[in-house]
């Protein structure tokens, strides 16, 4: 185990150097070739949408049509490639109706909700500790008043 | 006459040696309350506070974004700092630090600071303390399962409405009860990151002998008049474990007589020492490992062909339906492989099937670890400028059309199958030191540790297959 805790970090960054230095195709060990180029195709050309971020000119464009790893299928639409989260016609996608445009928010009313529910609980709570703290005090002074009352004590003392 | 010769003695039945379990402790690290810098940090009034301050900045800025900021999550610098920033940053924080992340969250400074102003510090109700763990695992499901029904990753809006239920939630617990309640027994993250900071190299224990003579009457429990308590209920003379301490030094400051250490350990060590196994962490364990498998098989571009195979055939259009499904599949695989395994096992060794469950559950959080930091590091180096980019938007900086990544695809998928090389070979190691310290007998140690292996082996198959496959962006 210790040894191998030794080696660990050298492994690493020899694995991290040859990938930085070495071509996708070289890292086909990870998984098939097809598989590298095309998470890779996935990593250069995401978020279109973000300002400065549209590869659309810079993206490496496959010479030959690019295939889908497993069934050999031309993958140009790849789903999620351009954040259009339902590429199916009649899915009920979650997130699928964000735009880019304004989305009118009930957001009044969820900040007053909010607002409304935090204040209750905390009003609630003081109230509750003030009146705890009280009684804790009545009962405090109660029970000194008990024990200093001479009468209180030779009650005591009688009992013992 | 010859008297008969006595019949010899039966021999004296051996007793069987794995009837009780090896108890030692574990072996005690380097302690770091020796180097005058960590001391004097420790035990500083300013430690953790002066964290929490930046910290809760870039909460309220975080907050304020995802509420009344852009509507698109790629053009909302909150969605970023959360989702890609904050997210997949905090597993690795556990497994280096622990729950540190918990000393410094700004849901705490709104407990701690709710509990001063109004807190009415009742004692934690006993339900709690019963079902806590269980909660956590239900809420930890139901948010991942929203997630992707109600799209809160993808939404700013839906992401800022998950950040307000929670500060409710904290809010209610500080107001009327005590400690951190709220973190202890009911955070999701609390949970993941109890079970994640197992496998952490740094502990904060107490040096028992020391503690013994004490007559501080647990300070360090009940803190002092210039010290909080301990903010997780956690008694430092008696813990042996790293899920319930955020290392927020309280108990340093409050000992009058220094017997409190942070000491490094080998990774993952405290797995191999569990002395009382809980299965409700165990579960979380293999549910951790099942929304592992769905997180991944949701971002495989593979996963869109089922969806449209399953909506071509069956008519079923519903996501939430098709999602909820491979939901439920995809937590009771894991769950299910090691009940069976568990359930195998317990006809070769002395424990029934649920104590076997238990106790090997824990051998499957390195990979747990492993798995979900690897599925993380993909968003945080393949879109991790993302954060750059949006933050800088907010002051009005152009990022100048450069790409997301930090690094090439090829070197996260190396960085990926590293970690998940080093949590499969961590997670085999575990369930072999788990089986041998149970089992002193080579067969009952064999007969164990095989069903455990191969649950192992086939969950990191899976793993492995999926990391192999592209993986498209969720923002």
């Amino acid at each position: 185990m210790r040894r191998l805790l030794r080696v660990m970090p050298a492994v690493t960054a020899a694995l991290i150097l040859a990938a930085g230095v070495a071509t996708p195709a070289a890292l086909a060990f990870a998984g098939s070739a097809r598989a590298v180029v095309s998470l890779e195709r996935s990593t250069e050309t995401s978020m279109p949408n973000m300002p400065g971020m549209d590869h659309a000119s810079s993206s490496p464009t496959p010479a030959k049509p690019e295939t889908d790893s497993h069934e050999g299928r031309p993958t140009p639409d790849q789903p999620g490639m351009d954040h259009e989260k339902s590429p199916m016609p009649g899915m009920d996608m979650p997130g699928s109706d964000h735009s880019d445009g304004a989305v009118s928010r009930p957001r009044g009313l969820l900040l007053g909700g909010f607002g409304a529910l935090n204040a209750t609980v905390l009003i609630a709570a003081a109230v509750l500790r003030r009146r705890t703290r009280a009684e804790r005090d009545r009962r405090r002074v109660s029970r000194s008043a008990h024990t200093t009352n001479p009468r209180h004590r030779d009650l005591e003392d009688q009992n013992r | 006459m010859i008297a008969p010769a006595p019949a010899p003695a039966p021999a004296p039945a051996r007793p069987d040696l794995d009837d009780v379990p090896d108890v030692t402790p574990a072996p005690v690290g380097r302690n770091w309350m020796t180097n005058p810098v960590v001391a004097r940090v420790a035990r500083s009034r300013l430690y953790p506070q002066i964290l929490q301050i930046p910290v809760a900045a870039v909460f309220g800025l975080v907050a304020y974004q995802l509420l009344v900021g852009p509507d698109a999550a790629h053009d909302n610098a909150g969605t970023a700092l959360m989702w890609v920033l904050w997210w997949p940053v905090i597993p690795i924080v556990f497994v280096l630090l622990g729950r540190f992340w918990c000393a410094v969250c700004p849901f705490g400074w709104l407990s701690d600071t709710v509990q001063r102003l109004v807190g009415v510090n009742r004692p934690v109700p006993a339900f709690l303390k019963r079902y806590g763990i269980w909660i956590i695992d239900a809420s930890f499901l139901a948010i991942t399962w929203a997630d992707h029904v109600w799209g809160i990753v993808e939404s700013p809006w839906g992401s800022g409405i998950l950040l307000l239920i929670l500060t409710t939630a904290v809010i209610i617990s500080g107001a009327f009860f005590q400690r951190r309640t709220f973190c202890r027994y009911l955070c999701f993250l609390g949970g993941l990151a109890g079970n994640y900071a197992r496998t952490g190299m740094v502990e904060l224990r107490a040096d028992t002998d020391i503690c013994r003579t004490c007559k501080a009457k647990a300070a360090c429990f009940n803190g002092t008049d210039t010290v909080a308590a301990c903010p997780l209920f956690t008694f430092p003379r008696t813990m042996d474990s790293n899920a319930n301490c955020n290392l927020c030094a309280n108990c340093i400051k409050s000992c009058p007589n220094d017997a409190i250490q942070i000491r490094v350990r080998k990774p993952t060590s405290e797995l191999w020492f569990i002395r009382n196994p809980k299965i409700e962490e165990s579960f979380l364990a293999m549910a951790i490992m099942g929304i592992v498998l769905i997180q991944n098989l949701t971002m495989l571009g593979w996963w869109n062909d089922l969806l449209a195979w399953i909506a071509r055939t069956t008519g079923v259009t519903s996501y939430a339906l098709i999602f909820s499904v491979a939901f439920v599949v995809a937590v009771s695989l894991p769950v299910g492989l090691l009940a069976g395994a568990s359930l195998l096992v317990a006809r070769h060794n002395l424990e029934d099937t649920w104590t076997n469950f238990a106790r090997f559950g824990y051998a499957l959080i390195p990979l747990d670890v492993a798995g979900h930091i690897a599925h993380n590091l993909f968003h945080l180096l393949a879109e991790g400028k993302a954060v750059i980019y949006t933050v800088g938007g907010l002051f009005g900086a152009d990022n100048g059309g450069g790409s997301t990544a930090f690094v090439g695809t090829g070197t996260i998928r190396v960085l990926q199958y590293v970690l998940l090389a080093a949590g499969i070979a961590a997670s085999l190691y575990t369930a072999r030191r788990i089986a041998h310290r149970r089992y002193g007998t080579a067969s009952r140690r064999t007969a164990t540790l095989r069903p455990m292996v191969a649950v192992i082996v086939v969950l990191a198959a899976l793993n492995l297959w999926m990391f192999a496959l592209p993986m498209v962006h969720r923002m």
